[in-house]
C-alpha cells in the first residue's frame, strides 16, 4: 500500500494545479534543475518547462516583485522561498506591494507565497524561524498552516485558486514524517476551506487551540493526559488569516478553559491575539485563566539541548493542563 | 515614428496641460494647508509626456516619479488627477491613496509604493508574463537617479537582464538633488548587467521619443531591457503650503507665480518645445493660445469637478482589502 507524505502532497497540489491551469508558474531558487532544496519541485521543470518553473537569482525582494507583476498580467505565480527565513528579504515587496495593491488601486495580487518554516532539525537561528506574524499583522495578506497530509494538499490548491496574497508556511519537520494511506487521502475533500479551523480531537476539560507542527505535541500531550482523566480538545487552527473565530468560540463555550500553542516566540503571538478574541467575546465562559504555551522570546538556538528547551515539549503542555485542571 | 504636425501639437498640448495641472495642485497645496507632502516639479514634462507618449496603448507604465504628464497621456482626465490628489470620494481610489500612487491596470498604470525602485521588478513581472504569454508588449519603468542605489533596482534589472525581458528602465537625473546617489553617467552601470545603455537629455522631447522607441525596438527583437538615463536641463520643485515641507525638500522650492514672464526656452521642456514648434513653422501664435486657452479650461472645469466633490465617508473599507471577506 503506498503513503502519500506532507511533502508529496504539497508536490501533488501544486502539478495538479499547474496541469489543471496554465497561468499557473512557479517561480524561487534553485526550484528548476534541482527541484529545490528540500525537493519539493523534482521533476517540475521537466515537465513544464523554463517558462514555467524559473530558477531565479538570489533576490528575494526581486523575484517577489516579479510575482507581482506576472500576477497583474493575469499569470498565477508560487513563490517559493528555500527557507522561510529568507522572506524578511522580501518584506517590503510583500506588506507594501502584494498586500496594498488591491485596497489603493484596485489591483489583486493573486500569488502563493511558500516555505519552510519551524525548527526541531537543529538548523539555527536562520533556517528554524516561524515569521507568520510579520504577515498576520498585515492587512491584505492570508496566511494558511496546514499540519496534515490533506491539509497540505487542500489549502495549497485552495491558495492558488484565491484572488488574493496567501502566505503558505509549510513546516519541514513535517515534510516526510507525516503520512497516509494513498487511498485515505482519495476520500478527503481537495479544496480546504482558507479560513476554517478543524477539530482534531474531542475532550471536554480544556481546549488546546494550536496550528502546524504543534499540533502534533498538542495531541501527544492529549493522550498523556487521558490516563489522568483529563480530556483535551485540540482545534488545528489551519488558518491564521482569516481566523476561524466561530469555531474557536463555539469550542470556548462547551469546554470554558483554553490553552493556546504555538511554536512561535511569546510577545506578540497569535496567541496573544485569541487571548483578545476571548477574553472580549467570551469571558463570561471562562472557568480560568488563559494559558499560553509558546517558545521563549528568543531567536531559535542551534545546540539540540538549548532548541529542545526552546520549542514547546508534550510536558509543558502537560504541565499546563494539570495546572489549568486546578481551577 | 514620423510625427505630423498635428501630433506635435497634441505632444505640446499634454505639456502645457501638465504644467498647468501640477501649478493648479500647488495652489490648492498652499490654498487648503494640504500636509500631504507636495512632490511636484517642472522639468519633468518631456520625460513623462515622451515615455508615455512612444508606448502603445497595450502596454504598461509604472512611476515613481511626481509627473502627471504620464498619467494624462495613458488617458486619465485631468478631474480623475485632482480628485485622486484631495481623496475625495470619487477618485479612482476613493480617496485610499493619492496622487503619487495612481494605478489602473485597464490603462497599463501600475502604482508603486513610496520607496522609489519597488516597480522596477514589478514591471519585469509584467514583462516576463508577456513573453510567457507571447504578447508583443513592453513594460516601462520610470525612476529618479536616487532610486539606483536601491537593491529593488539591482534585483528589478538583474533579473530583467538573465532573462532578455522587454523592460525599459529610465533613469531620470536631476541637474541637482539633495539625495544625490554619487554617480555621474549611471547608464554606464547598465554595462555590468550586459544591459543596453543609452543617455538622453531629458528636457528634448523629440530625443526622449526617439530614445524609447528604439528601447521598444530592441525589445520587440527579444534584446532584452535597455537603461535609459535623461538627464534634465533645469528642474524645481513646486512650492505649495510651506508648513507641510521638510527642510530638505523645500530647498530651491519654485514659487509658481514667478514663472508667468519668464520662459526658459532653453532648458524648460515645455517651452523648449514650444519654441521649436514656433521656429519650424509648425505653430502659429493663435495656434498657441487656443492650445494654451485648451489647457486652461481642463484644468478649470476639473478644478469645478473637485471642488463639488465630497470627502470619502468616514468608514472601515475592510472589505475592499482582499476580494471576498469570509464571514
Amino acid at each position: 500500500m503506498s503513503e502519500v507524505t506532507y511533502l508529496e502532497a504539497i508536490r501533488q497540489a501544486m502539478w495538479d494545479e499547474m496541469e489543471r491551469d496554465e497561468r499557473v508558474v512557479l517561480l524561487g531558487e534553485d526550484v528548476g534543475l534541482y527541484g529545490g532544496a528540500f525537493k519539493v519541485t523534482a521533476g517540475f521543470v521537466e515537465k513544464f518547462g523554463t517558462q514555467r518553473i524559473i530558477d531565479t537569482p538570489i533576490s528575494e525582494e526581486g523575484f517577489t516583485g516579479v510575482a507581482i507583476g506576472a500576477a497583474f498580467n493575469g499569470l498565477r505565480p508560487i513563490v517559493e522561498f528555500q527557507f522561510i527565513d529568507f522572506i524578511a528579504n522580501a518584506f517590503n515587496m510583500i506588506t507594501n506591494f502584494a498586500a496594498k495593491s488591491r485596497y489603493r488601486w484596485g489591483a489583486g495580487v493573486p500569488i502563493v507565497m511558500r516555505g519552510p518554516t519551524g525548527g526541531g532539525v537543529r538548523a539555527g537561528p536562520f533556517h528554524s524561524q516561524n515569521p507568520e506574524m510579520h504577515f498576520v499583522h498585515t492587512p491584505g495578506i492570508k496566511v494558511v498552516v496546514p499540519a496534515t497530509v490533506a491539509d497540505a494538499r487542500g489549502l495549497m490548491k485552495s491558495a492558488i485558486r484565491d484572488e488574493d496574497p496567501v502566505l503558505y508556511l509549510e513546516h519541514k519537520k513535517l515534510y516526510r514524517h507525516i503520512k497516509v494511506a494513498a487511498e485515505e487521502l482519495e476520500g478527503q475533500e481537495e479544496l480546504v476551506p482558507i479560513g476554517k479551523a478543524a477539530i482534531r480531537r474531542r475532550g471536554k476539560h480544556i481546549v488546546v487551540i494550536t496550528y502546524g507542527a504543534m499540533l502534533y505535541t498538542a495531541l501527544e500531550a492529549a493522550e498523556v493526559l487521558a490516563g489522568e482523566s483529563i480530556e483535551l480538545e485540540v482545534i488545528d487552527l489551519r488558518s491564521l488569516v482569516p481566523l476561524d473565530k466561530e469555531c474557536i468560540l463555539e469550542a470556548v463555550g462547551r469546554i470554558n478553559k483554553v490553552i493556546l500553542l504555538h511554536e512561535d516566540t511569546r510577545t506578540g503571538g497569535m496567541a496573544g491575539e485569541i487571548a483578545a478574541i476571548i477574553v472580549e467575546e467570551a469571558f463570561d465562559d471562562l472557568d480560568g485563566p488563559i494559558l499560553r504555551v509558546t517558545a521563549p522570546d528568543t531567536p531559535v538556538p542551534f545546540a539540540a539541548s538549548l532548541e529542545d528547551a526552546f520549542i514547546p515539549q508534550v510536558e509543558d503542555v502537560v504541565r499546563a493542563a494539570r495546572e489549568l485542571s486546578a481551577y | 515614428m514620423r510625427l505630423g504636425k498635428r501630433q506635435l501639437q497634441e505632444l505640446l498640448y499634454y505639456m502645457v496641460l501638465t504644467r498647468r495641472l501640477e501649478e493648479a495642485l500647488a495652489r490648492l497645496h498652499r490654498e487648503q494647508e494640504l500636509t500631504t507632502p507636495l512632490a511636484l516639479r517642472t522639468g519633468l514634462e518631456a520625460v513623462g509626456v515622451g515615455a508615455s507618449f512612444a508606448l502603445t496603448p497595450k502596454d504598461a507604465i509604472a512611476s515613481s516619479l511626481p509627473t502627471v504628464g504620464t498619467l494624462l497621456l495613458r488617458g486619465v482626465k485631468p478631474e480623475e488627477i485632482v480628485l485622486q490628489f484631495l481623496g475625495k470620494e470619487t477618485s479612482p481610489s476613493q480617496g485610499r491613496d493619492g496622487l503619487g500612487y495612481f494605478g489602473d491596470l485597464a490603462r497599463g498604470i501600475v502604482a508603486t509604493t513610496g520607496h522609489p525602485a519597488t516597480h522596477v521588478s514589478v514591471m519585469a513581472g509584467m514583462a516576463f508574463a508577456y513573453r510567457s504569454q507571447k504578447q508583443e508588449r513592453v513594460a516601462l519603468a520610470l525612476i529618479p537617479e536616487e532610486a539606483v542605489a536601491t537593491g529593488d533596482f539591482h534585483e528589478g534589472i538583474n533579473f530583467a537582464a538573465v532573462q532578455k525581458l522587454p523592460l525599459i528602465i529610465v533613469v531620470v537625473r536631476y541637474p541637482s538633488y539633495g539625495m544625490d546617489s554619487g554617480v555621474t553617467q549611471l547608464y554606464e552601470r547598465a554595462k555590468a548587467y550586459g544591459v543596453a545603455s543609452l543617455p538622453v537629455d531629458g528636457s528634448d522631447l523629440v530625443q526622449v521619443v526617439q530614445v524609447v522607441e528604439t528601447a521598444m525596438e530592441r525589445a520587440r527583437a527579444e534584446d532584452g531591457p535597455t537603461l535609459i538615463e535623461a538627464v534634465l536641463r533645469s528642474s524645481r520643485r513646486y512650492f505649495g503650503n510651506e508648513s507641510a515641507i521638510p527642510a530638505p525638500f523645500s530647498a530651491g522650492a519654485h514659487d509658481i507665480e514667478d514663472d508667468e514672464g519668464a520662459k526658459d526656452v532653453d532648458n524648460d521642456p515645455a517651452w523648449r518645445f514650444e519654441k521649436f514648434l514656433l521656429q519650424q513653422d509648425w505653430l502659429s501664435e493663435a495656434d498657441r493660445s487656443t492650445l494654451v486657452a485648451r489647457a486652461e479650461e481642463a484644468v478649470s472645469d476639473a478644478l469645478r469637478t473637485a471642488d463639488s466633490t465630497p470627502a470619502p465617508k468616514a468608514q472601515h473599507s475592510e472589505s475592499a482589502v482582499y476580494a471576498r471577506v469570509e464571514s
